[in-house]
């Protein structure tokens, strides 16, 4: 009876003494769901990725078959959400749209990660001159204005449009998730766990790779899911100003085709890829605030 | 060391900003493909034979390698020669200040009234944290930076303008009209103002409050306020004196380097409103690729944005008292 209370409350300790990377998971998973508007956004980003996906794929028109009905009819008409005053499939072109603003707001933060990853780790481990560098170079490109630059680029590149945003985005984007990388890493580079990690001859990368950047991956999840809506907004702006190919599908480009029909006889063509913009990017900002609140870290919002 | 010094040192400081901006425009003009000088001959709807081009190439300087280039720019710049727009056929200076003061009414009036009006709400939704004042305007501030704010600036013009008729959907002045006074020409000017102004307002506020608010949560939490109250000091002097002033620190930095972001916006929103400022111009000489226009442009728009650093670095030290001067 004895003995067996005894290992009983051994185990009980050893639950509490080594948290698994799978309790660890389920606390951060547990609060997230006790979120409503952490579910509610997630449910958006899961919803939109998943059109943004398989959509294009099943719609029945793409961007370039007029006249499948009369222009400009009306939602919920005899077509679901109406036609263009080019008698497109509105349902259709918001769909391919979900995965022109999906694409570029995936792709930009993806560079962003990738450089702020790489400059954050290095800068925060190493410190010294190598820090001091590259974070100056990271307040310089801080104070670049990103919008006006990629209005810039895009005019300038025409043909290779939605890459250039991609591009642009990704080189201007990575110094505030680069600070963060860098703050983390100077604090848990002289934690216990990295000296014990050293002094049993783990080297630099191992370091730097198995246990600091496990333990930095919250704040840079947060980071980039907040981040990813700016990067719709560009992509939605600029091709919203004229610098897109008219005739693709793109919530900005359909918000620009339809702002002549607004007042009059087609309000829906600038108003639904609206909506969608607001919806899918309400979605990440309801998540992200969600995660962080679940993963317990705090971040500042951001300006360029 | 005084506050002048430490203005001095942070000016210095700041300079290679404008280096930076303007040469990266310079670089991303140059690798474009595409020649400066067939655009400007086609904008002239001349015809030009190859040798005349070659010629021109060369006195541009255009055959040069990027980096030579960039200082031969400099070389102007420094002379004051900003020289003559492609697509206006002005003098770019005189094309460039028309359209200043137009920008910098919209962003001056936004900045103070946003700053105003996030800082009382950030206040008072932070001290009732999860009351239903706070709900409101966290949902409100939630969608005001979810929106795309050009989408919104859409549908005020149909409401506003297109259906109610109660406001003028384009630019700064009712064309053609005869003003008997002054003050119907400002009233006019007014009426022009107010739609694009709320919409900058509106999602600007929602970036502010957001700051305010979680800054403003961050201090209330603090050992040195519980002392405060601890004393007996009285909860407004508590709140305004001692919490507010370092809540305020971060929005300070946040607003005054935050030009560059706000200029990007207005050059959106008064695209929508057909406002002609520095903003609609960007876009307009971007997409005419009217390179000497946009290389002055740079440059107002390199100097705006170090203005603002300089301000932010400065009100910080004002309101920061712990900021030793070094």
């Amino acid at each position: 009876m004895n003995s067996r209370l005894n290992a009983k409350s051994e185990e009980r300790t050893e639950e509490v003494h080594k948290p698994s990377r799978a309790t660890q998971l389920h606390i951060v998973w547990r609060k997230l769901k006790a979120s409503k508007l952490a579910v509610f956004g997630g449910t958006i980003v899961l919803a939109v990725s998943v059109v943004a996906l398989i959509g294009p794929l099943i719609v029945p028109y793409g961007p370039h078959d007029m006249y499948i009905a009369e222009p400009l009819r009306p939602p919920f008409s005899e077509v679901w959400l109406g036609t263009d005053d080019w008698g497109r499939d509105m349902a259709s072109l918001l769909v391919i749209g979900a995965r022109t603003s999906l694409y570029v707001g995936f792709g930009a933060v993806l560079l962003e990660a990738a450089l702020g990853l790489a400059i954050g780790m290095i800068a925060g481990y190493f410190g010294g001159l190598i820090d001091e560098v590259l974070m100056r170079i990271a307040d310089a490109v801080l104070t670049l204005p990103t919008l006006m630059l990629l209005i810039i680029a895009v005019a300038m590149f025409k043909m290779s449009g939605i890459n250039v945003i991609i591009l642009v985005s990704g080189l201007l984007g990575w110094p505030l998730l680069a600070r963060v990388v860098r703050s983390e890493f100077l604090t848990l580079k002289e934690t216990t766990f990295v000296e014990a990690a050293r002094s049993m001859g783990a080297g630099d990368w191992r370091i730097i790779l198995r246990h600091i950047l496990p333990n930095a991956m919250a704040s840079i999840i947060v980071l980039l899911t907040m981040d990813i809506p700016w990067y719709i907004f560009y992509e939605a702006s600029l091709t919203f100003l004229g610098f897109g190919d008219p005739t693709a599908a793109s919530w900005g480009i359909l918000m620009e085709h339809g702002r002549r029909f607004l007042s009059s006889q087609g309000w829906w063509i600038a108003a639904f890829p609206g909506l969608a913009i607001l919806v899918t990017s309400l979605g990440f900002n309801l998540f992200g605030d969600g995660l962080r609140d679940a993963l317990d870290v705090t971040i500042r919002a951001r300006a360029e | 060391m005084t506050l002048v010094t430490y203005t001095i040192r942070r000016l210095i400081v700041i300079v290679p900003t404008f280096f930076l901006i303007t040469l990266v425009i310079f670089t991303i003009i140059h690798l474009a493909p595409g020649d400066p000088v067939s655009i400007m001959v086609g904008t002239l709807g001349a015809k030009i034979k190859p040798e005349e081009k070659e010629q021109m190439i060369q006195d541009f300087g255009l055959n040069e390698p990027v980096h030579v280039q960039y200082v031969l720019w400099l070389g102007r710049l420094f002379r004051l020669d900003l020289g003559h727009s492609y697509a206006y056929h002005q003098p770019v200076v005189k094309l460039i200040s028309e359209r200043i003061p137009r920008t910098l009414e919209l962003m001056l009036i936004t900045e103070v009234i946003s700053l105003a009006l996030a800082v009382v709400l950030g206040v008072v939704c932070a001290v009732k944290q999860y009351s239903l004042t706070d709900g409101v305007f966290k949902l409100g501030a939630l969608v005001g930076y979810s929106a795309p704010s050009f989408w919104l600036g859409l549908l005020a013009l149909t409401v506003f303008a297109g259906m109610l008729n109660w406001l003028p959907s384009f630019g700064v002045q009712t064309p053609g009209a005869t003003f008997p006074t002054i003050f119907d020409a400002w009233f006019d000017h007014l009426k022009h103002l107010i739609l694009p102004l709320t919409i900058l307002i509106f999602g600007w506020v929602a970036y502010l409050f957001r700051l305010v608010r979680s800054s403003m949560l961050e201090v209330l939490s603090q050992d040195y306020i519980t002392t405060a109250r601890a004393k007996g000091l009285k909860e407004r002097i508590v709140i305004y004196k001692h919490a507010l002033r370092n809540a305020l620190l971060p929005v300070v930095t946040y607003e005054g380097y935050s030009i560059g972001f706000i200029l990007g916006g207005a050059a959106v929103i008064e695209t929508v409103f057909s406002w002609p400022g520095l903003g609609k111009f960007w876009v307009d000489v971007a997409a005419n690729r009217d390179y000497p226009t946009l290389m002055a442009l740079s440059i107002i728009v390199a100097l705006m944005i170090m203005l603002g650093n300089l301000c932010a670095d400065i009100a910080y030290a004002i309101v920061d008292p712990r900021i030793r001067y070094d």
